[in-house]
């Protein structure tokens, strides 16, 4: 029997990713209207490089980088240009996107590859490319991809890995993309591996996913890519974390407040990879994304293959979606997706899954907490979720960094496991917020 | 000797030396004490309510006998206070401008419209990390009490979700405006003409509201366009105002305004 592979803590929530696991992606069509936000990203927004009123084509450069740690956006619709202002964006600020009249046409810039062949061009070239195509981590965070892959010389990379995990309960975007583009996918491991120049490389798949597992094991098989392995993983939930797939995999940590870089790992995503696949070999930037539309409320639950910018509610009504009994919509998947207040907010590369909850789902009350330890080991990461959500109410943000807030990365397992359902979560990132300010503010006064 | 002489002897010499010892300390390490620190402190409330801007009545109290501060240093203490300070300091009494704290929003969250229903936690600061809390106005109260928690007097009491500020009680200390999150509870001075002038939102309970200049009645004075949190207002001298429908965030200050009331 092969090895299993996990890290320690975490929880179990009920997969529920039968409603769409086995529904092949369908194209979404273009919308009439696409808003683009101008960050969609981890770091500095984009430039507007377009006036109201210019027309521009699928693909075309709307925003340039406003920094190294930044990305460019690109036009997902041919058509004109109907204002740039403030939008309501899915995390929850107003931010300063493009509305685009779609004229129909779906006319593109031309997609040329501008290197031919990737295995004899430079790792600084691709690296280029895949700036230059607005590849953004997809899995969630957002983190600029070329950022990712160019790692300061002092901090050597041998490790490269994939994550195909998905272990967020409902969502099927990554597992349909790993089905469906599956040589792609493996083309695109492969520059990524040249690029990093790393020695050794995983794909990290959760067993509850047995096709994907199948697929690309007789893939790598029969193209005999000895270079690659694939690790079946524990179907836990938060394996598909960063840190915790880099645990499972190669037992390496993270140290507080690092990155994986500091220990020779980069993880990629499974969209990234696709992307990244895209963006080389055919030259095209990354103007649409695959979103998994599901929950209770949804009708005809789907995987789609969605333009960027397209306002959510055109995708809820595309999958006959209940509007009477919904009782939530949550952007991304149920642990660490945010709720959203507005049905008008736009995909964006972010975005791998809408859950629509119904009446069914009750609200929950919170009690006391009877420190009964269930959060404390559940931490994939070892915090103390109830102390520190304990400091956080009564405003002791210095004890809650003492005690290592910062590294919590709101995986929602402490209080998906909670008995008495405290939303430990939520004081987390109310704590994170006050100590990141402070942090500022001393910053500031030196 | 008996044993029994001999330690009540030497008892006795040992508490000498040690008299003698003090006494010395006493001569030599004293420390000159103003005794009127004392009696300003014992003037003083005694609660430490940090209102004045010191760390508590003590610190108060030696402020104002080194001159830093006057008879009206107590902020809660009123007239009384100030009055026996003066007369410990043996100066003109002048009294403390007193303020109280004041909400500007009047909905409770039954009266205003929101965007969305929140169950996180009871708290206004965590509530406010989701969107800015749950009502369509800006600067609308978000409600969960976290004021009447801070409050050391219990001045505040939640009625409806809106906290109610007793002036009475209120010292103005100050710590429920810097723990809104919204900032919407400030300190005024307690003259019934300045709390009047601040009430917000007698508009927050109409439906169907465009936000839109009647561009006949207009009177062009450009008192909106000049008070426009957001900068949204469009205006020049001699011609009606224009709301710019993207910038507008409801906040209903022009509304509040408008002297002919033509805004809606």
């Amino acid at each position: 029997m092969p090895r299993r592979y996990t890290f320690n803590g975490g929880v179990h929530p009920p997969h529920s990713k039968s409603r769409t696991e086995r529904l092949p992606i369908e194209v979404f069509p273009a919308p009439k209207k696409v808003i683009i936000p101008l960050s969609q990203h981890i770091g500095a927004p984009a430039k507007p490089v377009v006036k109201r009123g210019d027309r521009v084509l699928v693909g075309q450069v709307l925003g340039e980088p406003g920094g190294f740690v930044s990305s460019p956006v690109h036009s997902s619709v041919s058509g004109s240009v109907l204002s740039i202002g403030p939008y309501a964006h899915p995390m929850g600020r107003q931010i300063v996107s493009i509305e685009i009249e779609n004229d129909e046409k779906n006319e593109t810039i031309a997609f040329t590859a501008s290197i031919k062949a990737w295995r004899d061009a430079a790792p600084q070239e691709l690296v280029q490319q895949i700036q230059a195509a607005g590849v953004v981590g997809m899995g969630g965070a957002g983190f600029p991809t070329h950022v990712k892959l160019s790692p300061p010389s002092n901090k050597p990379i041998d490790i490269l890995i994939i994550n195909g995990a998905e272990c967020e309960p409902f969502l099927t975007a990554d597992h349909l993309l790993m089905l469906e583009r599956t040589g792609d996918f493996i083309e695109g491991v492969l520059i990524l591996k040249k690029i990093l120049n790393a020695k050794k490389c995983f794909i990290g798949i959760e067993e509850n996913k047995p096709d994907a597992v199948k697929k690309i094991t007789s893939l790598l098989n029969d193209a005999r890519l000895r270079e690659i392995r694939l690790c079946t993983l524990i179907a836990k939930y938060p394996q598909g974390g960063e840190k915790q797939l880099i645990r499972a995999i190669t037992g390496r940590e993270v140290p507080s407040g690092g990155l994986p870089m500091d220990i020779g790992c980069v993880v990629q995503n499974v969209g990234t990879t696709v992307a990244v696949f895209d963006a080389v070999n055919r030259g095209i930037p990354l103007y649409e994304r695959v979103v998994t539309v599901t929950g209770p409320a949804v009708g005809s639950p789907k995987n789609l293959l969605v333009r960027i910018g397209t306002p959510i509610n055109f995708l809820l009504e595309a999958c006959s979606f209940n509007q009477k009994s919904v009782r939530k919509i949550i952007m991304g998947g149920p642990m660490m997706g945010l709720a959203l207040s507005d049905v008008n907010v736009p995909v964006i590369k972010t975005t791998s899954g809408l859950l629509a909850v119904d009446t069914t789902t009750p609200a929950l009350r919170t009690y006391p907490c009877i420190n009964c330890g269930h959060c404390i080991r559940a931490c994939p990461i070892n915090l103390v979720p109830s102390r520190i959500a304990k400091y956080i109410e009564k405003e002791n943000y210095q004890a809650a960094e003492e005690w290592n807030v910062m590294d919590c990365m709101e995986c929602g397992s402490c209080a998906y496991i909670c008995p008495a359902k405290i939303n430990l979560v939520h004081w987390m990132k109310l704590g994170k917020y006050h100590v990141q300010a402070s942090r500022a503010a001393a910053a500031a006064r030196k | 000797m008996t044993p029994l002489v001999t330690t009540v002897l030497f008892m006795a010499a040992l508490g000498s030396i040690a008299a003698i010892v003090l006494i010395a300390a006493a001569r030599f390490f004293a420390v000159p004490a103003d005794p009127r620190v004392e009696a300003v402190l014992a003037a003083l409330p005694g609660v430490n309510c940090g209102a004045c801007g010191y760390s508590g009545c003590a610190a108060a109290a030696a402020a104002v006998v080194r001159g830093e501060s006057g008879p009206g240093v107590c902020l809660i203490g009123k007239a009384e206070v100030s009055a026996a300070i003066a007369k410990i300091m043996q100066q003109q009494e002048t009294a403390a401008k007193r303020k109280i704290a004041y909400l500007c929003c009047s909905r409770n969250t039954a009266d205003a419209k929101s965007r969305f229903s929140y169950n996180g936690p009871a708290d206004c600061r965590a509530a406010m990390i989701l969107y800015g809390g749950g009502k369509t106005c800006a600067g609308g109260c978000i409600g969960h009490g976290t004021c009447e928690t801070a409050c050391p007097v219990d001045a505040i009491t939640m009625k409806n979700n809106l906290p109610v500020i007793d002036p009475a009680r209120c010292t103005g200390c100050g710590l429920c405006v810097k723990i809104c999150p919204k900032n919407i509870i400030a300190l005024i001075e307690d003259t019934p003409a300045a709390v009047d002038k601040k009430r917000c939102a007698e508009y927050c309970m109409q439906d169907n509201l465009q936000f839109e200049v009647d561009q006949e009645k207009c009177i062009k004075c450009g008192i909106c366009f000049k008070n426009c949190p957001v900068d949204a207002i469009v205006w020049e001298k001699g011609r009606p105002a224009f709301i710019e429908k993207e910038k507008c965030i409801g906040c209903y200050t022009c509304m509040r305004l408008c002297p002919p009331k033509v805004i809606g």
